[in-house]
C-alpha cells in the first residue's frame, strides 16, 4: 500500500526569486569549466616528438643508435647475448664448450646447426635490428631538419652543436646498416617484402654518401674531424662488403692506423644494468661456456697462463679470474676451456671501427689486385704499429709482432689475409659478414673449427672447414615479422 | 597527435580556480537578503520518537529528514530525535530505516516550540524508501533505482572481527568478490565486481569515501622483495568509521560514472553527527590469531614423482618448520568516538588503532586512524559539510612468495639436490636459512589524508545543488632492508632499497537537480550534473648497498647508491543530464547520459558518450496484486560505462638507454608506437531484476541477471618489427561478453519481541568469454604461468602444454549463507558460511617442493599445469556470539549500553586444493593471475570485545 502522501507546502515567507534565478550561475558555471579543459597531460616518462627539435636533441639519437648498436652486439639481446656472440661461435673464434643442458643456442651456432626461425632468441635479435634500423633512419632526418633549424642561428654553439651531431648520426646510422648488413639474411624497410642484405649496405652506403658530401657543404672538417674520419672509415668497410676494394681502399687510406674509431658502449636498459659486454659475461658465470680450443685462433693466440702463443692480439687463459684456480675442462668437462681475454672488462664495449683495419682493408684490394707486395706492407704497417711504444706497445712489453715476407703466391697472401683479418678483428662480429662473402669469392676459406660435439673427451671432436656447416652464416627474418607482414 | 608538456601544476590550478568560481557563485547565490535564523524565539522544530509497530521497540540510527530543507538528522538509540531551527510553518517530515517501509507525517511548526510527532515503521524486507545515491544523479530512494544496488550497513557487523575495508566486503553481497592475497596481516585483496570484464591486467572499481575519489592501486614496487604479496591501498579506511557502503557492479548502473566505471562503483559513507544527542561509542578488542598444523599440510598420497617417500614433506619439512615458526598472533583493537549536535552544528570525531600479529615471524601490521565529520546549517536551506580523515598503516612482513630468499622456500623446500661435491644445496643462487630470512626486514608503511567538504543547497523546494570537493593524499614508505652482516645483501655488507609514491587526488562533483508535478500523477525530475578528478602520481626509488659497519641503514651512508623516479598524471572530467519521469510512485523511467573524457584515451578517442536508460516498476505499489501477495518490483536497464587504457598508452614514446661512452651518456630509443584512437573499453550491460517481500515480509528476495558485452577491449597488439617499434600496442582489438545470475534472499524464520531468526543467501553465478580478437595479428597471450588470454576461453584461463583448457581463475559460483539469531534478553548469534567454486590456481609451492625432491643429476621435467588445481572452498567466514548486559547492572553508570562478544573469524575451511591456501593468489596487482607461492594460509581469529555507549540524551 502506498503511503506517501502528496502535499504541496506553502513556500516559506521571506524568500525571494532572485535568489532562485541567482542559483542558475552555478550550472553555468559548471558547463564553462568543462568547456575550459582539454584533458592533456604531461607525459614526464616519455619524450615528445615535439621536444626533438630543440639542437641538443640529436646527441640522444647519436647516442641511442650506439647504444642499440652496442644491445644488439653484445647486449641481453637471447640468453646468450648478441650477434657478437653468434658470430664467434658459428665462425672459426670460438666453439661451445658449456654444459649440455645450458644455453642450448650455444651449441646449435657452435654445431652449426641450422638456426630454428621460430625460437624467440631470433626474434629477439630481428626486433633488435629493426629497432636499430629505425632509430638510423629517424635519426637522419631529425638530424637534417635539427640542422636546417639552427644553421643560421646567431650563437655559434648552437651551429657547432648540430654540424657535428649530424655529421655523427651519419657515421652511426651508416654503421647501423653495416652491422644489419654483416649479421642478418634478409632487408626489411617498414613492412616491406624481404630483399637481399645488400640493401643494408647500400642504405647506409647513401647515408654516409650524403654524410661526406654535407662535410663539404658544411666545413665539417673544422667543427667534427672525429665524425668525419668516422664515416670515411665506415664507408670503406662497407665498400669493402660490396666488393668495391678500390673505393674501399680509397677511403682506407685517409685514416690513420691509430685512428680511435667508433666504440659501442653500456648496454643497459635499466638502471644498474651493467652486464654491458655479454661476450664476457657469459662466460664468466662459472659455467665455462665458450672456448678457443678447437679453433685456429688458439693456435694463432698467445696464452697469457704459461706465456706462450705467438699473437698477444689474441689473448687466452684457463684462468677463471686472475686469482681463482685454473679450469681445465669447460662446462661440459670435454672440451679444454680456454677463456678469451681480449676484452674482460664486463663493463667496456668494443672498438667497432678503427685505424688498423684500414691497413687490412687497403692489404686485401691489394692482394686481389696482384700486389703481393703492397698488401704486405699494410699488413706489416699494422704489425709495426701494434709494435710502437706510440701504438700497441708489444715491443716494449716483449712480445713483438713478427714483420712478415712477401708470400711468393696469392694464394699464400691470401690465407695470410685470412689469417691476419681474423687476428686482428677477433670477436667484434667481422668474421660471420667474412666468412660469408670469401664463401662466394674467392671461394674458399682456409681454416678448420671443431663441429659437433661427440661424446668423450675432445679428441673425438671432428674438426671441419668452417664453411662446412648446414645452416646459414647469418641470422633470419624474425617469428613476428613473419606473421605480421603481408609480403612474407 | 600532440603531445603536451604543459606544466601540470597549472592544470591543478586551473581546476582549484574553477572550484573557487563555482565556490564565489555559490556564495553570491547565497548572499541575498533572507531571514537570518538567528534568533531561536523566532523557530521552532520538531520532536519525536520512531518505533517498530509490531513490536513498540524503539528504533535507532533512522534517518528523519524535513522535506525541502537540508535539514535533518538520525534517531538516538532510544529512537528519539530532535530537528531546530525551523521558521514556522508547515514540513513534512520523512522518516526512513532499513528494513522498514518509510512513513511521513505533516507537522505544524510554530516558534519556540517543538511540534511532537511519533512514528511506527512497519518492517519491510525490501527497502523501497531506502535512500541511495551511488549509480544516480542525486540521492533517491530504492524504489526508484532501475539497476541492482548492494548496501552493506555496518551497525550489524559492529561485533565482527573485520582488520579492513576488504575484510567488511568480503561475502557481504552477490557479485562482489574479494580475493586475498595471503595469509599475513595487511596483505591485500582483489576487489571484484562482477567477475574480470577486460582483458587489461589491472583494473580497479572506482572508490569514493564521502564523495572524496580514492586511490587504491595495490603496487608497493618491492615486489621482487616480499615475493609479489601485495597490499591494498584501500584498507587504509578504518572500518569503524564506515556507516554504509554501496556498491554498483556494472555498466548499467555505472555510466554515470564514465570512462573508468565498468569495473563499478563503490562508495563509502563515513558515520555523521546525530542530531539532539551527543553519544559517546568504544569499541575494545583482544584477539588471537593461528593456523592449524592441518591447514600446512600437502594432502597425501599425492602422485609424487620420482619414487621418493610419499611423506617426505610432512616428516622431514613441516614438523620442524611449523614448531619452530608457526605461531599463534595477538591482535589489539581500541576505537572510541563521539558524534553528537550543538544547535545547527552535528559533528563525528573518532580514533582507532589496530594491532595484528601474524602467524609467522616478522609478520605483523598496526594502525592509527582519526576522523572528523562536521555539517553546519546556518539557514534551513543550506548545509555545509566537512569531512576529514587520516590513516597511518604500518605492515612488516617476511621475506616470501616468489623470492629466492623467502622464508617458505628456504624453510620448507630449499634443499635442492645432492651436487657434485656430494653435498647438498639449496636452488641455484640460494643459500639462506630461516633464521638469516629472519634477519632481512621488509616494511610496508602507508599514511593516508582525506579531506572533502560538501555543499547542499536547496533555493526552493524543487531545486537543490550538490557540490562536492574531495582531496586526498596517500604516500606510501616502502623499505626492504638487508643488513650489514646479513648473507642476503651482496658481501653481506648490507643493501637496502626503499621506494616512495605519492598519489594526490582533487576531484570535484556538482549536481543539480529539478523536480516537478507535470500533471498530478507524473513527475519529472531533471538532473545536470559535472563530475571530475585530476591526479598525480610520483614514486621514487632509492638502492644502497655496502655500509662500512653494522648500525648503518640509511641509503645516503651507504657506498653505492642508484635511484630513479617517474610519475603520471590523470584527469578525468565529464558531464551527465539525467531525466526520470515517475507516474505515481510505482513507474519510474530513467533517460541518461554521461559525456566524459580521459586523459589515458587517444586524442582522437578522448571523448565519449555513455547512456543509460532503465526502468522501475512496482506492480505490488500500483494496487493490481493481491494484498497478501507482499511488496514486488520489477527493474530493467541498460547502461554503458568506460574502462580506460593504461595511461600513456595512446602516446608514441621513446626511452632513454644507458650507453656510456662518448658524449652524450643516454642514448633514445623507440618504445611505443602509440595509437591516438586508442578509446576506453566500452563495457554494454543489460540488466533485469526483481525484488520481492512474501508471505507479509518475511521472505524477500532480490534477483538479477545481467550481460555485458565489450567489443573494444583493449588488448596488446605486436606491429610489423620492421617499422621500428618492437614493443606491443594496445589496441582496441578484441572482444568479451559476460553474464551472471545474482541472488540475494533473506528469511525471517522466527519473528517476535522475545525470538527472531533470519537467515540469509547470496548466490552469484558467473561466467565470461574472451571472443575472436578482431584483428588476426593479435595473438593468445601468455598472462602468468600457465594462464592464457584465448578466444573462446574465460578471461586468464588455466592451459595445460597442449592448449588445452584445463579451466577458469575466477570463481563461477559464489554462495553465502547467514544467520542472524536474537533472543530477549540481549542474546545474539549470527554466523556466516562462504563457498567458492568453478576455478583454479596454480600451486607454485607443490611445484618447487617437487622439483627439490628430484634425484641429483635428473631433469626436472613435471610440466606447470601439472600443477594447477580446483581451487573450490567452504570456509566458516564470521561467527560471532553477542550480548548485551542488562542496564540495570550500570544504571548508576553514565553507560547507556554495554555489550560482550566473543566472535571468530574463518574458523574452518574446507578445501580441494592440495596447496596451503586455496583463497589466496600472491599477485593481486595483477588481478588475473591466480598463482601460490609459499605464504601462509588465512589465519583462523577468536576475539573477545567490549562496545559500550555513553554520553547525554536529549
Amino acid at each position: 500500500m502506498n503511503t506517501r502522501r502528496k502535499t504541496k507546502t506553502p513556500r516559506p515567507e521571506g524568500r525571494t526569486v532572485r535568489r532562485r534565478w541567482r542559483a542558475l550561475f552555478l550550472p553555468i558555471a559548471a558547463a564553462v569549466m568543462v568547456i575550459g579543459c582539454d584533458l592533456e597531460v604531461m607525459a614526464p616518462a616519455t619524450v615528445d616528438e615535439e621536444s626533438l627539435t630543440d639542437y641538443m636533441a640529436i646527441g640522444a639519437f647519436v647516442a641511442g643508435i650506439q647504444g642499440q648498436i652496442s644491445y644488439l652486439s653484445h647486449g641481453h639481446v637471447g640468453p646468450v647475448g648478441g650477434t657478437q656472440t653468434f658470430g664467434a661461435l658459428r665462425t672459426d673464434e670460438l666453439v661451445h664448450s658449456g654444459h649440455l643442458g645450458q644455453y642450448p643456442m650455444l651449441r646449435v651456432y657452435s654445431d652449426g646447426d641450422r638456426l630454428p626461425e621460430d625460437a624467440p632468441d631470433m626474434d629477439q635479435f630481428w626486433m633488435g635490428a629493426m629497432k636499430l634500423r629505425y632509430l638510423a633512419d629517424f635519426g637522419v632526418q631529425r638530424a637534417k631538419y635539427v640542422y636546417e633549424k639552427y644553421e643560421d642561428s646567431s650563437r655559434p654553439a648552437e651551429v657547432r652543436r648540430v654540424t657535428r651531431d649530424r655529421m655523427r648520426v651519419y657515421a652511426w646510422a651508416g654503421l647501423a646498416y653495416r652491422i644489419l648488413g654483416d649479421n642478418f639474411c634478409h632487408a626489411i624497410i617498414d613492412g616491406g617484402p624481404a630483399l637481399s642484405n645488400l640493401v643494408f649496405y647500400h642504405r647506409g652506403l647513401a647515408f654516409l654518401n650524403e654524410g661526406i658530401e654535407f662535410a663539404e657543404t658544411a666545413d665539417v672538417g673544422e667543427v667534427d674531424e672525429h665524425g668525419l674520419n668516422a664515416a670515411y672509415a665506415v664507408r670503406a668497410q662497407i665498400r669493402l662488403m660490396l666488393g668495391d676494394f678500390e673505393g674501399a681502399a680509397e677511403d682506407a687510406a685517409r685514416i690513420a692506423t691509430g685512428y680511435g674509431g667508433l666504440r659501442t658502449g653500456g648496454t643497459g636498459l635499466e638502471p644498474g644494468d651493467r652486464q654491458r659486454n655479454w661476450l664476457r659475461w657469459i662466460d664468466f658465470l662459472e659455467e665455462r661456456n665458450m672456448t678457443l680450443w678447437g679453433t685456429p685462433f688458439a693456435d694463432w693466440g698467445y696464452n697469457t697462463r704459461f706465456n706462450t702463443g705467438v699473437d698477444m692480439r689474441v689473448p687466452f687463459s684457463d684462468r677463471q679470474t686472475g686469482s681463482n684456480p685454473h679450469r681445465e675442462w669447460g662446462g661440459d668437462d670435454r672440451r679444454r676451456w680456454f677463456r678469451q681475454e681480449k676484452e674482460l672488462g664486463v663493463n667496456e664495449g668494443w672498438r667497432v671501427v678503427h685505424g688498423r683495419e684500414m691497413r687490412l682493408i687497403q692489404a686485401e684490394a691489394l692482394i686481389r689486385a696482384g700486389d703481393l707486395a703492397g698488401g704486405m706492407a699494410q699488413i706489416n704497417e699494422l704489425r709495426e704499429w701494434w709494435n710502437a711504444p706510440t701504438g700497441g706497445r708489444f715491443a716494449a712489453d716483449g712480445h713483438p709482432l713478427e714483420i712478415l715476407e712477401v708470400p711468393e703466391t696469392q694464394e699464400e697472401a691470401w690465407e695470410l689475409l685470412v689469417r691476419e683479418r681474423g687476428i686482428e678483428l677477433w670477436l667484434e662480429g667481422r668474421r660471420l659478414p667474412d666468412i660469408r662473402r670469401w664463401q662466394y669469392d674467392p671461394g674458399y676459406v682456409p681454416t678448420s673449427v671443431v663441429r659437433e660435439t661427440m661424446s668423450g673427451r675432445m679428441e673425438n671432436d671432428p674438426l671441419r672447414n668452417v664453411l662446412d656447416i648446414p645452416g646459414e652464416f647469418c641470422l633470419p627474418i624474425g617469428a613476428t615479422e613473419r606473421r605480421l607482414n603481408p609480403y612474407l | 597527435m600532440r603531445q603536451t608538456n604543459t606544466r601540470q601544476g597549472l592544470k591543478v590550478g586551473r581546476l582549484l580556480a574553477g572550484m573557487a568560481a563555482l565556490i564565489a557563485v555559490l556564495i553570491a547565490g547565497l548572499a541575498a537578503p533572507a531571514p537570518v535564523l538567528a534568533q531561536n524565539d523566532e523557530t521552532g522544530g520538531v520532536q519525536g520518537r520512531v518505533m517498530d509497530a509490531r513490536t513498540g521497540v524503539p528504533i535507532p540510527h533512522a534517518s528523519v529528514q524535513i522535506q525541502g530543507t537540508t535539514r535533518g538528522g538520525f534517531t538516538s538509540q532510544e529512537g528519539r530525535f530532535r530537528i531546530g531551527e525551523l521558521r514556522p510553518g508547515t514540513y513534512t517530515v520523512m522518516v526512513r530505516s532499513i528494513g522498514y517501509r518509510s512513513e511521513q507525517a505533516e507537522v505544524q511548526v510554530q516558534a519556540g516550540t517543538f511540534a511532537p510527532v511519533e512514528f511506527e515503521l512497519r518492517v519491510s524486507a525490501v527497502p523501497l524508501d531506502e535512500v541511495v545515491a551511488t549509480g544516480q544523479a542525486t540521492q533517491v530512494a530504492r524504489r526508484e533505482v532501475a539497476t541492482s544496488i548492494a548496501v552493506i550497513e555496518t551497525t550489524p557487523l559492529e561485533n565482527v572481527p573485520i582488520n579492513s575495508l576488504s575484510e567488511l566486503l568480503q561475502a557481504r553481497a552477490p557479485g562482489v568478490t574479494v580475493l586475498p592475497s595471503g595469509g599475513m596481516p595487511g596483505q591485500g585483496s582483489r576487489i571484484v565486481l562482477r567477475g574480470l570484464n577486460s582483458l587489461q591486467r589491472s583494473v580497479q572499481p572506482v572508490i569514493y569515501v564521502d564523495g572524496i575519489r580514492i586511490d587504491n592501486s595495490a603496487g608497493t614496487f618491492m615486489a621482487s622483495t616480499i615475493g609479489d604479496h601485495g597490499w591494498t591501498g584501500l584498507d587504509e579506511i578504518s572500518p569503524e568509521d564506515i556507516e554504509r557502503i554501496e556498491i554498483v557492479r556494472g555498466p548499467s548502473a555505472a555510466a554515470l560514472y564514465g570512462s573508468e566505471a565498468a569495473a563499478g562503483v563503490i562508495q563509502v559513507f563515513t558515520k555523521q553527527g546525530l542530531d539532539g544527542i551527543q553519544q559517546f561509542y568504544m569499541r575494545s578488542e583482544v584477539g588471537m590469531a593461528d593456523t592449524p598444523r592441518s591447514w600446512w599440510e600437502l594432502p597425501l598420497p599425492r602422485d609424487v614423482p620420482y619414487g621418493h617417500e610419499a611423506d617426505w614433506y610432512q616428516t622431514a619439512r613441516l614438523d620442524n618448520f611449523y614448531d619452530q615458526y608457526v605461531s599463534t598472533g595477538m591482535q589489539y583493537r581500541q576505537h572510541l568516538s563521539v558524534r553528537g549536535s550543538v544547535d545547527r552544528f552535528s559533528y563525528y570525531a573518532s580514533g582507532t588503532h589496530r594491532d595484528v600479529d601474524g602467524v609467522l615471524p616478522n609478520s605483523r601490521m598496526g594502525q592509527t586512524a582519526f576522523r572528523g565529520n562536521m555539517n553546519v546549517s546556518p539557514f534551513q536551506e543550506f548545509n555545509l559539510g566537512i569531512s576529514t580523515g587520516f590513516s597511518r598503516r604500518i605492515m612488516d612482513l617476511p621475506y616470501d612468495g616468489n623470492h629466492e630468499y623467502g622464508f617458505g622456500l628456504n624453510a620448507l623446500g630449499a634443499r635442492r639436490r645432492i651436487g657434485e661435491d656430494g653435498l647438498e644445496h639449496m636452488r641455484r643462487g640460494v643459500n639462506l636459512t630461516p633464521y638469516r630470512v629472519m634477519g632481512l626486514e621488509a616494511r610496508l608503511a602507508s599514511s593516508r589524508f582525506t579531506a572533502g567538504t560538501t555543499m547542499d543547497w536547496a533555493p526552493t523546494r524543487n531545486w537543490n545543488h550538490r557540490l562536492v570537493l574531495g582531496l586526498e593524499f596517500f604516500t606510501t614508505d616502502n623499505t626492504d632492508l638487508r643488513p650489514f652482516g646479513n648473507p642476503a645483501s651482496p658481501n653481506s655488507e648490507g643493501s637496502k632499497v626503499n621506494t616512495r609514491r605519492i598519489a594526490n587526488t582533487y576531484n570535484l562533483d556538482y549536481q543539480t537537480t529539478y523536480g516537478f508535478d507535470i500533471t498530478p500523477t507524473l513527475r519529472s525530475r531533471t538532473s545536470f550534473g559535472v563530475q571530475g578528478y585530476t591526479k598525480e602520481d610520483g614514486w621514487n626509488w632509492a638502492y644502497g648497498e655496502g655500509w662500512p659497519a653494522p648500525g648503518l641503514i640509511t641509503i645516503q651512508r651507504a657506498a653505492e647508491q642508484t635511484g630513479t623516479e617517474d610519475r603520471i598524471y590523470t584527469e578525468q572530467l565529464g558531464v551527465f543530464l539525467e531525466e526520470q519521469l515517475s507516474f505515481q510512485d510505482y513507474l519510474y523511467l530513467t533517460l541518461a547520459g554521461r559525456f566524459d573524457g580521459h586523459s589515458a584515451a587517444g586524442a582522437n578517442a578522448r571523448w565519449q558518450l555513455y547512456p543509460k536508460v532503465g526502468v522501475s516498476y512496482l506492480p505490488s505499489e500500483q494496487g493490481i496484486l493481491p494484498a497478501a501477495f507482499g511488496t514486488l518490483r520489477l527493474r530493467a536497464a541498460y547502461g554503458e560505462a568506460g574502462n580506460v587504457p593504461t595511461p600513456y598508452s595512446a602516446l608514441r614514446s621513446y626511452r632513454g638507454i644507458i650507453v656510456d661512452s662518448g658524449d652524450t651518456p643516454m642514448g633514445m630509443i623507440p618504445l611505443n608506437i602509440g595509437d591516438p584512437n586508442l578509446a576506453p573499453e566500452r563495457n554494454r550491460e543489460i540488466e533485469l531484476g526483481a525484488d520481492m517481500a512474501l508471505l507479509n515480509d518475511r521472505i524477500s528476495a532480490e534477483v538479477t541477471y545481467y550481460t555485458q558485452r565489450i567489443d573494444n577491449a583493449i588488448f596488446p597488439v605486436y606491429d610489423i618489427s620492421s617499422y621500428g617499434f618492437v614493443h606491443p600496442q594496445a589496441r582496441n582489438v578484441a572482444a568479451m561478453r559476460a553474464q551472471g545470475l545474482e541472488l540475494a534472499a533473506d528469511v525471517v524464520l522466527m519473528r517476535s519481541a522475545a525470538f527472531t531468526w533470519r537467515v540469509s543467501t547470496n548466490l552469484a553465478l558467473h561466467e565470461s568469454e574472451v571472443e575472436d580478437f578482431g584483428d588476426e595479428t593479435a595473438i593468445p597471450e601468455n598472462l602468468y604461468g600457465t594462464q592464457w588470454i584465448r578466444p573462446g576461453y574465460p578471461v586468464a584461463s588455466f592451459f595445460d602444454e597442449d592448449g588445452e583448457h584445463i579451466g577458469p581463475a575466477y570463481p563461477t559460483t559464489s554462495l553465502q549463507v547467514g544467520s542472524q539469531i536474537r533472543l530477549r534478553g540481549g542474546l545474539s548469534l549470527r554466523g556466516l558460511l562462504d563457498h567458492q567454486r568453478g576455478h583454479y590456481l596454480e600451486s607454485n609451492t607443490l611445484r618447487v617442493l617437487d622439483e627439490a625432491a628430484a634425484p641429483a643429476g635428473t631433469v626436472f621435467d613435471a610440466p606447470p599445469s601439472d600443477y594447477v588445481f580446483p581451487a573450490d572452498f567452504w570456509r566458516l567466514r564470521e561467527v560471532v556470539l553477542g550480548y548485551e548486559l542488562p542496564q540495570g547492572l550500570y544504571a548508576a553508570l553514565p553507560i547507556q549500553a554495554l555489550e560482550l562478544s566473543v566472535s571468530g573469524r574463518n574458523l574452518w575451511r574446507s578445501q580441494s586444493y592440495p596447496g596451503i591456501e586455496a583463497q589466496a593468489s600472491y599477485n593481486p596487482g595483477l588481478e588475473m593471475a591466480n598463482q601460490t607461492f609459499f605464504g601462509a594460509p588465512l589465519a583462523r581469529q577468536m576475539v573477545v570485545g567490549l562496545t559500550m555507549r555513553f554520553g547525554g540524551a536529549h
